[in-house]
């Protein structure tokens, strides 16, 4: 990984020696002033970004696999992330219908933020209600859907009325990318992170009876509906957050926890939650570093690198083991 | 502004009367050796054409959007010859045209030019007007907003019987532009917007002076536009020293630039100027990363046109990797989003395309001030504190 890493930082649209890679991440001088800058305050912050986002997605798909025992299950599936994107869609199309069409400038990181978790927390919390009332996992993975195409709905609604200029804005959130934080919001980041971490510790043992079925892990004295409303506030924070400051990404959420099953074939989520965690960010890396198209000028959407190459490997593998394990 | 309109106006009237008597003799005489005459050549566009017959004009659209394969045509006749001419096959049009319905700011003050702004009927989303002419007809309901700009309301629009829709469209499979056509209201696609060169989309006058019968009017205005241009890039090939330019602002890590055939990269070169990715390929903008921009442009001496951006503190709020750049540090930025309309509209983004020769000359002031020192830029200012 630490290999990866360095590979990711090394390469980008602006060719940069090794020599002034390593005086730059260790304050010295460099031979041009702009090459320190864009390795420290560009390259570093987009690797940690995408370590934390690859990460994230991968650990609250691996959950809500677990705890739907559904092998579609993702942050993706349940709603999560297009409550973020509502609340995004929300804060920068809404504004023009409301009249305010020239304030798109205003519309900082931080603000964009707020709103995409509040989005995230709310169609977390109807479907949290939701579970209350229904018992049944499945019941609650396809209201999770329900939630997703009808918040989608009222994102094409909102296009429709909203002028141009705000449209692309939103346009280019929906691309997604990681290289757009500053020191101070990865701080946030990170912090909201380790939360979301801590709130998952305490049901790792609960999740390997989970996978046997809801009965069978009440039958050894699981408390489920504990171990269930963290999980979703767990996953809703690491939605919430990733889709805030990144943009809706993509593939990571769904498909990690798969390739990790079938690399070190286990059920056992003590090995499986750091596992998924250190392979997601490998992967978004990856895509990262394929994104930067290395040496040339342009970039291409991390959203479309995710997909593109990623789905194939899912299916790769999925096809050499020919069952699908949950 | 109104000075400006003002001083069009008056040297439209001088112009037209002084070419009017010689233009006409010399159409008779041409259409009778041959069916084109070449009066109304055009010079730099190469979107459209206008042809003149005996009893008729023909407007040719060659290129009414990106890549089209097939152009579009219109046999433009006069109300008393329509019955001479009815053998002549193909898209009709009696002009001058009565009732339009225009689609773009841009064609706002190219009818107020010809004296057609009272046959504006519809118009998607009217909050983006800026002209103050055009918006009080607005106001007082003579000009109907047909809806969203992307998709309009087929039903109010075909309800208003226009003579003629001006659209634009990014490519063939508009489905809304087709099924207003079957129901009989033509569609004119106007391609001012792809053309290269600044003269070139301004030259686009000439098309509405086609509509309305105008010509000689529309010539002669665009006539001097082109002075004026020309004028100021003899001017600005004085300078001694050539600056570089930035442009653009990121969008999330993403950074949007004109590519090197662009509108907005013609202007550049013309103000003597050295845009930093002159020699990219392309009409469309070039989307890069951030580290290869401010690797090329850190130590640019201008940046010009930083999007909605209209002063400092909110440029280096939204992003801190803008205060990293020299022309951040040395206060060297300017936009063109400042100017606005009543409603909040740009103007820039509806006049630049008919007074290139203002957009070049407020270019020469800010970057060669020496050149023009009594010039006041109109659409260009440095952005505040």
């Amino acid at each position: 990984m630490i290999i990866i890493i360095f590979v990711n930082i090394s390469y980008g649209s602006v060719n940069i020696p090794f020599k002034d890679i390593f005086s730059s991440i260790f304050n010295q001088e460099t031979t041009k002033e702009t090459w320190s800058y864009i390795i420290l305050d560009y390259r570093i912050p987009k690797a940690v970004t995408a370590i934390l986002v690859g990460s994230g997605l991968a650990i609250s798909g691996l959950l809500m696999q677990t705890l739907f025992r559904n092998p579609l299950a993702g942050p993706y599936v349940l709603g999560v992330s297009s409550g973020a994107s509502l609340g995004v869609a929300l804060l920068i199309l809404g504004a023009s219908i409301l009249g305010g069409s020239y304030l798109t400038y205003a519309y900082s990181n931080i603000l964009i933020s707020i709103f995409a978790s509040l989005g995230s927390f709310l169609v977390l919390f109807a479907v949290m209600l939701v579970a209350r009332k229904v018992k049944n996992t499945m019941t609650i993975l396809i209201i999770g859907l329900m939630f997703s195409s009808l918040t989608a709905a009222v994102i094409s609604v909102l296009a429709y009325f909203s002028s141009a200029e705000n449209l692309q804005q939103y346009l280019f959130w929906s691309f997604g990318s990681l290289g757009n934080l500053t020191w101070n919001e990865i701080l946030i980041f990170t912090t909201i992170y380790i939360i979301g971490i801590f709130l998952i510790l305490p049901t790792i043992k609960s999740l390997n009876s989970l996978i046997l079925g809801e009965n069978y892990a009440k039958s050894l004295g699981v408390n489920f509906s504990k171990t269930r409303n963290l999980i979703l506030i767990a996953t809703s924070l690491f939605t919430g957050v990733i889709t805030a400051f990144s943009g809706p990404i993509a593939f990571i959420g769904l498909a990690t926890p798969h390739i990790t099953k079938l690399v070190f074939n286990t059920s056992n989520h003590k090995i499986l939650i750091p596992a998924v965690a250190i392979l997601g960010a490998i992967i978004m890396l990856i895509s990262d570093t394929i994104a930067q198209l290395p040496n040339s000028e342009f970039t291409l959407p991390i959203n479309a690198i995710t997909s593109l190459f990623g789905a194939p490997v899912v299916i790769w593998l999925l096809l050499r083991k020919k069952k699908i394990s949950l | 502004m109104k000075f400006l309109l003002k001083q069009y106006i008056t040297l439209i009237i001088f112009i037209s009367f002084a070419l009017f008597s010689c233009e006409n003799s010399e159409i008779k005489e041409k259409n009778k050796s041959s069916k084109i005459n070449s009066y109304s050549l055009i010079k730099y566009a190469k979107g459209f054409d206008i042809q003149v017959f005996d009893a008729y004009k023909k407007l040719i659209i060659k290129t009414p959007y990106p890549d089209a394969k097939n152009q579009q045509e219109f046999i433009l006749i006069t109300k008393n010859k329509n019955d001479i001419t009815n053998q002549i096959e193909g898209n009709r049009l009696i002009i001058p045209l009565k009732k339009v319905v225009a689609t773009s700011t841009t064609h706002i003050p190219m009818l107020e030019l010809i004296g057609a702004e009272n046959t504006l009927i519809g118009f998607p989303n009217t909050n983006y007007i800026t002209s103050h002419k055009t918006t009080q007809l607005i106001k007082n309901g003579f000009v109907k907003d047909i809806g969203n700009d992307q998709s309009f309301n087929t039903e109010i629009l075909i309800s208003l019987h226009p003579d003629a829709v001006i659209g634009f469209t990014m490519g063939n499979t508009s489905k809304m532009y087709h099924t207003i056509s079957k129901n009989g209201v033509p569609v004119i696609y106007n391609g001012d917007w792809l053309e290269e060169t600044p003269l070139g989309r301004a030259e686009w006058i000439k098309f509405f002076g086609a509509l309305y019968n105008e010509d000689a009017l529309a010539d002669s205005i665009f006539r001097s536009i082109e002075n004026k241009y020309l004028n100021a890039k003899k001017i600005a090939k004085k300078a001694k020293n050539i600056p570089t330019i930035l442009t653009g602002v990121l969008y999330k890590d993403k950074w949007n630039l004109p590519a090197g055939d662009s509108f907005a990269v013609q202007l550049f070169k013309d103000a003597n100027t050295n845009y930093l990715w002159r020699n990219s390929k392309g009409q469309g903008s070039l989307i890069l990363s951030f580290e290869s921009v401010i690797e090329k442009a850190q130590k640019a001496d201008f940046w010009i046109g930083s999007g909605f951006f209209t002063n400092f503190n909110e440029l280096a709020k939204a992003n801190n990797h803008y205060a990293k750049f020299e022309a951040f540090k040395k206060r060297e930025i300017y936009t063109y989003s400042k100017k606005r309309g009543d409603n909040g509209g740009v103007i820039y983004f509806e006049l630049a395309p008919i007074q290139p020769h203002i957009v070049l000359q407020d270019l020469i002031k800010v970057t060669h001030p020496e050149l023009l020192p009594n010039y006041q830029p109109y659409f260009l200012e440095k952005l505040e504190e």
